[in-house]
């Protein structure tokens, strides 16, 4: 009994400790970047050499990065991970499974090379939101699609063959009884994906960021701003006067994380949804 | 999913070619290359300009490629650029547009002043390894040696003007930002580094190099050792742009008024002086 008393006392500090030490590092990044907010930080262009101005284009431009490469990257996502759950007899499948878990493990710079080779200069899109989403899209595809796969996967043996016993042919079964289902825990894996796509860098850092632009984004062919790739260049490039800005603009991108991971958690609280 | 379809439409039809300049390069020339478009802006306020990093070496390519209109770099030419000119038969121009001194700097409390560009390339090259190697009066420490990788064009012109064609002693640190090399030596009281003149800060000492200063006169003149001037390239091949966006953003950076932004941005102007 009291060596069960003493594991689970040390246990409890570790997981404590890890938990204060995670917690520390959210509040020096948030509140050491919080003291610069004001509305004119979010509103307008940075000028002044970094000095002054704000980090309006850079919000949108994630924003529009993010919200593009999701239009790739869920329904691919979505139809691959419905092909791994409920075709995983088939050979092809057994390949697209073991290519999926092997893009999980690729570091990111390598997909921003790739994407530079064949969206920006192959196909010729140059420096661009779509050549960056794309991209992206290729990095959040594996996320998508496993999560979507486990998510069929764990729903009862019972839901799929009663659909069957009723006579329904194999698509409806998948779109009408097995995705409406599965369907918040496909929503809280693309909120997933959200949240980890919006803090890449490498990735866009050659195929869809630009670090100053006089212009807000005209159409997908248009280089953007992205706020990972803006606290990039502001520590490389500049020196003691950009600190600030960094600093403010990673603190608001990881204010925006946390609340797309505190969506997800609520939506994907129930797990029975 | 109708809804994506038509955003997507909608995306892609509002596709349409604007007068867009287009600047890629050295992250060195950041700094000044903005401040220059803020202002150019200003002038000329139906333009679209956007600036992209990543390295001289990559403006240059780009300059090949053909994706970019102004490539700035912080060296000049390599002699497989200048090869590779004459095989795809290009022309590209150099305009200097400023000079950036490579600062020496020190903790503040190291009680030392000057160095030599022989002990210099000792230190970095490992022959020294203690302060008290370099002067006697210096405790007993091991020198902490801190370089920029070797992506960065200032790593490059350090290479050039100080090593001697020698390679790095494998415990010099290579790190990616100019930022971190200053804190650490403000932290650090027995490290060293180098950095653009533009970047010291006053918690930092420069040293002299052979008894002189980094100062703008030593720079311009060229005493001062270490120095570089920082070009933009353009592609001459169809002769020198007599009029148009490139030529006045050309005209504008050699300006008064864009001479005085390269001084703002902590380098020396070239001309005007």
């Amino acid at each position: 009994m009291k060596k069960d008393r003493s594991i689970s006392i040390l246990l409890r500090i570790l997981s404590y400790s890890i938990s204060s030490l995670i917690f520390v590092f959210l509040v020096i990044v948030i509140f050491d970047g919080a003291k610069y907010f004001s509305t004119e930080f979010f509103t307008s262009y940075p000028t002044d050499g970094m000095k002054s101005g704000g980090i309006f284009p850079a919000i949108l431009g994630s924003f529009y990065m993010i919200l593009l490469s999701l239009i790739f990257s869920v329904p691919l996502g979505i139809i691959t991970g419905v092909f791994l759950a409920e075709f995983s007899e088939n050979k092809l499948s057994k390949i697209i499974d073991m290519s999926i878990t092997s893009l999980s493990g690729i570091p990111s710079i390598v997909f921003g090379l790739f994407g530079l080779s064949l969206f920006s200069i192959t196909f010729g899109f140059g420096t661009s939101l779509i050549a960056g989403a794309l991209t992206l899209s290729l990095m959040t595809l594996p996320v998508i699609s496993s999560a979507t796969a486990e998510a069929i996967r764990a729903l009862p043996i019972e839901l799929k063959e009663s659909a069957y016993a009723l006579g329904l042919k194999r698509n409806e079964v998948i779109f009408k009884v097995i995705l409406p289902a599965a369907r918040k825990r496909i929503i809280t894996a693309s909120l997933i994906g959200f949240g980890r796509s919006i803090g890449e860098t490498a990735p866009i850092l050659l195929t869809g960021a630009v670090f100053y632009s006089t212009s807000l984004p005209k159409n997908i062919f248009s280089p953007v701003m992205t706020l990972p790739t803006h606290i990039y260049y502001l520590v490389a490039a500049y020196g003691e006067s950009a600190k600030w800005m960094a600093k403010g603009t990673a603190s608001f991108l990881m204010i925006f994380v946390l609340a797309i991971y505190l969506i997800t958690f609520l939506v994907g609280g129930r797990r029975n949804g | 999913m109708k809804k994506v379809l038509l955003l997507l439409i909608v995306f892609i039809t509002s596709f349409g070619i604007s007068s867009t300049l287009v600047i890629k390069g050295s992250n060195t020339v950041f700094p000044i290359a903005q401040l220059w478009i803020e202002e150019f802006k200003k002038i000329h306020p139906d333009v679209e300009v956007t600036l992209e990093g990543a390295g001289s070496s990559t403006g240059i390519a780009a300059l090949f490629n053909g994706t970019t209109d102004i490539a700035n770099a912080s060296r000049w030419l390599k002699n497989e650029e200048i090869q590779k000119m004459h095989e795809v038969g290009k022309y590209f121009i150099p305009i200097v547009i400023g000079y950036d001194g490579i600062a020496i700097i020190v903790n503040k409390n190291l009680n030392i002043e000057q160095i030599s560009i022989e002990t210099l390339s000792k230190i970095y090259t490992g022959k020294i390894r203690y302060w008290n190697q370099v002067d006697p009066n210096l405790p007993k420490k091991q020198i902490l040696v801190y370089s920029r990788n070797t992506a960065s064009g200032t790593y490059e012109t350090f290479e050039k003007k100080v090593l001697n064609e020698e390679n790095m002693a494998p415990w010099v640190r290579m790190v990616e930002s100019t930022q971190f090399e200053i804190q650490t030596i403000e932290q650090n009281p027995y490290a060293i580094a180098y950095v653009g003149v533009g970047y010291v800060t006053e918690k930092v000492k420069v040293l002299k190099i052979d008894g002189i200063l980094p100062t703008k006169e030593n720079i311009l003149t060229g005493k001062y050792p270490i120095s570089r001037p920082l070009f933009m390239f353009i592609d001459a091949t169809n002769g020198y742009p007599e009029s148009g966006l490139i030529k006045n953003y050309i005209t504008f950076g050699l300006s008064k008024r864009g001479q005085e932004l390269v001084e703002k941005a902590g380098y020396v102007a070239a001309y005007g002086f």
